[in-house]
């Protein structure tokens, strides 16, 4: 019988509270609809509210884009991008950014020019919701009113957060329920992927980590249970391994150092029974975060670390040291102030500027049989999206970099750095450019970045091209569409 | 607590009650066209929770329709709950995943929006002399 799993289950969901909690009574004015009419009577104004304008199911169909500067002929591919793309239903309106139906985007870099589509991942939810044109479950940040009662993650998956190629697929990624393998060429959705019997819905989430052989690192959350995966570059299920946890915590992404996974779990914890998932989470620093380091040479020995309480969602690079220590970068954030909401504003059409609220980079070091890890500030502040510089020397970094003088509260630069804190290399696009994710890419012998930008004055959104070795001159090429995509999160550069 | 697929496997049992009201359940967003769908009517949390006879029981071979429906004859009154569960591969128990997250479908009366299992005062209805239908959507 299945008592002890469906025990397990009802055990957790109790001690956390409902992840998704009863539909809230309806409010004398619908907060959705009011905030639906204050976006879009902003949007009229604001061109950078393009940026979280919805687009209509099931996507956009080929756009040719507008070349600027050079595309080195070694450089042909498919840039995939992913990101919420859907805000609005019924006259209603998200509340929070994460909450979209995830849009894959394509820009299709090629011999005659460059493409770009996009279509909706056709989740459980996309599907269900695109049939009765309204919202029906819970979002990831939103309270829906009335909204219908879920069996779990994957009924309120949005597949929004990434793109992964393996073993010659392609799939969108979000954190808390399954991937969702897309056609590499039409995007269109082919299903929810399962990876064993028993893995059928469980959380896979969006920041694999990738080993030297092809194979990736991943990790799934429910509560205080861990799934730590190990895929092959085939494709296939090396191995699954369940860890328990003793308290539970926000985790986006994980690290690894050559020999060790290194999870962080933030002291963000279901507090509320009540609305959504984000909104229900409360701030317990006097938890602290917790690390988890799992060896990889054995999934079932790990080690548990409380240390003080931060927050990120990304991290740059991590290593062991000879003396046994190991350490990491993470984009670091000291409370939930302005990582449980970003960019929160504009989702609401509400265009004051702020600042900018991107965290700094510090250094997480345990050392050998330490019972606590130390967090050391480093130079770089107001730093996001550092990139995967697995085939890059180690002790650089690349990542983008906001200013508190950007009038838009938006990341505009790539940063080139020594993790001393010297800066080897700067370009600032200026106050009217939101830089996206730019990913490391190899071709022809070079390297380059490469990633999605917006214009938030004319709302057109496009893509640049860095040569890595003179990033101080600007992008060598661009290319643009002329309409704006949703603001995206992640993706992932497939060579032709 | 006992768990769902414990009670599953008592559904098979048959009470009857001598009563006025009859309760009638559509069964919706029946998504597999594949196994049994046991519902189960119980009067007291004590049963709900899987210590004891249900007041009645059904089973339905799925046929592909999206709806099924059933009648309970000549219950008393008073407060009952009703749980669905969908064996969808007739192998006797509610498939879950490595997180104990279930795989098959269920439902509960009132159609609780809670994740987890719901309470018995989560999933309660109140039988009066009256006749009565409700609506359990399948997750």
């Amino acid at each position: 019988m299945q008592r002890r799993a469906f025990l397990q289950f009802l055990t957790a969901a109790a001690s956390v509270g409902a992840v998704f909690p009863s539909a809230l009574r309806a409010a004398a004015k619908d907060p959705l609809a009011l905030s639906a009419q204050r976006f879009n009577a902003a949007r009229k104004i604001h061109p950078i509210l393009a940026g979280w304008e919805s687009i209509s199911p099931p996507g956009t169909g080929f756009a040719d884009a507008e070349i600027k500067g050079h595309w080195p002929k070694a450089l042909r591919g498919t840039l995939f991008r992913n990101g919420p793309g859907l805000f609005e239903r019924g006259g209603q309106r998200y509340q929070h950014w994460f909450d979209g139906d995830g849009l894959i985007q394509a820009w299709r870099i090629g011999e005659t020019g460059i493409r770009h589509h996009s279509r909706f991942v056709d989740t459980k939810k996309h599907r269900r919701e695109n049939k009765s044109g309204r919202f029906e479950v819970m979002a990831a940040g939103t309270t829906i009113p009335n909204a219908r009662a879920v069996s779990g993650p994957d009924d309120v998956n949005t597949a929004n957060i990434s793109v992964m190629q393996l073993g010659g697929k392609t799939y969108a990624l979000w954190e808390a329920g399954s991937a969702f393998e897309i056609n590499s060429e039409t995007l269109a959705t082919v299903g929810a992927k399962v990876w064993r019997d028993d893995l059928e819905g469980v959380a896979f989430s969006a920041h694999p980590v990738y080993e030297p052989d092809g194979s990736i690192w991943n990790v799934g959350l429910f509560d205080k249970q861990m799934i730590i995966y190990h895929v092959g570059a085939d494709g296939q299920l090396i191995s699954a391994e369940l860890v328990a946890l003793a308290q539970s915590g926000y985790m986006h992404s994980f690290t690894a150092t050559a020999t060790q996974l290194v999870f962080v779990l933030a002291p963000m914890v279901k507090v509320r029974d009540a609305g959504s998932y984000f909104e229900g989470l409360g701030w317990l620093p006097e938890q602290g975060s917790l690390m988890v380091i799992v060896p990889k040479s054995d999934l079932s020995k790990p080690r548990f670390v409380n240390f003080e309480s931060g927050a990120a969602y990304h991290y740059a690079d991590a290593w062991d040291e000879p003396d046994g220590a190991i350490a990491l970068r993470a984009c670091w954030y000291k409370t939930d102030a302005a990582f449980v909401s970003p960019l929160q504003n504009y989702m609401q059409g509400d265009v004051v500027s702020r600042a900018t609220a991107a965290p700094n980079l510090v250094e997480i070091r345990l050392a050998k049989n330490a019972k606590r890890a130390e967090v050391n500030a480093t130079a770089h502040s107001l730093v996001e999206f550092p990139i995967q510089t697995r085939l890059m020397r180690q002790s650089a970094l690349l990542m983008l970099q906001g200013r508190q003088s950007n009038k838009h509260g938006m990341l505009s630069a790539l940063l080139y750095a020594d993790p001393s804190g010297k800066r080897l290399a700067h370009f600032d696009f200026g106050d009217d450019f939101a830089l996206e994710e730019q990913l490391f890419v190899r071709a022809g012998g070079k390297n380059y970045a490469l990633g999605t930008i917006f214009n938030v004055k004319t709302a057109r959104t496009g893509i640049v091209l860095f040569d890595l070795k003179n990033i101080n001159d600007g992008p060598i090429a661009q290319a643009w569409l002329d309409r704006a995509m949703p603001l995206g999160f992640h993706g992932t550069f497939v060579a032709a | 607590m006992k768990s769902i697929a414990s009670i599953f496997a008592a559904m098979f049992v048959i009470a009857s009650n001598a009563g006025a009201a009859s309760l009638t359940i559509d069964i919706t967003d029946v998504t597999a066209s594949t196994g049994t769908i046991g519902i189960q009517l119980v009067d007291s949390k004590a049963v709900f929770d899987g210590g004891g006879k249900p007041v009645a029981a059904r089973q339905i071979k799925a046929s592909g329709a999206n709806m099924v429906s059933v009648t309970f004859e000549e219950l008393k009154p008073g407060k009952y709950a009703v749980m669905v569960m969908h064996d969808e591969n007739d192998n006797g128990k509610l498939d879950s995943n490595i997180f104990g997250i279930p795989k098959e479908g269920y439902g509960f009366s009132n159609n609780p929006n809670v994740m987890r299992r719901p309470t018995f005062d989560e999933a309660m209805i109140e039988m009066a002399a009256e006749d009565k239908a409700i609506t359990i959507n399948i997750l």
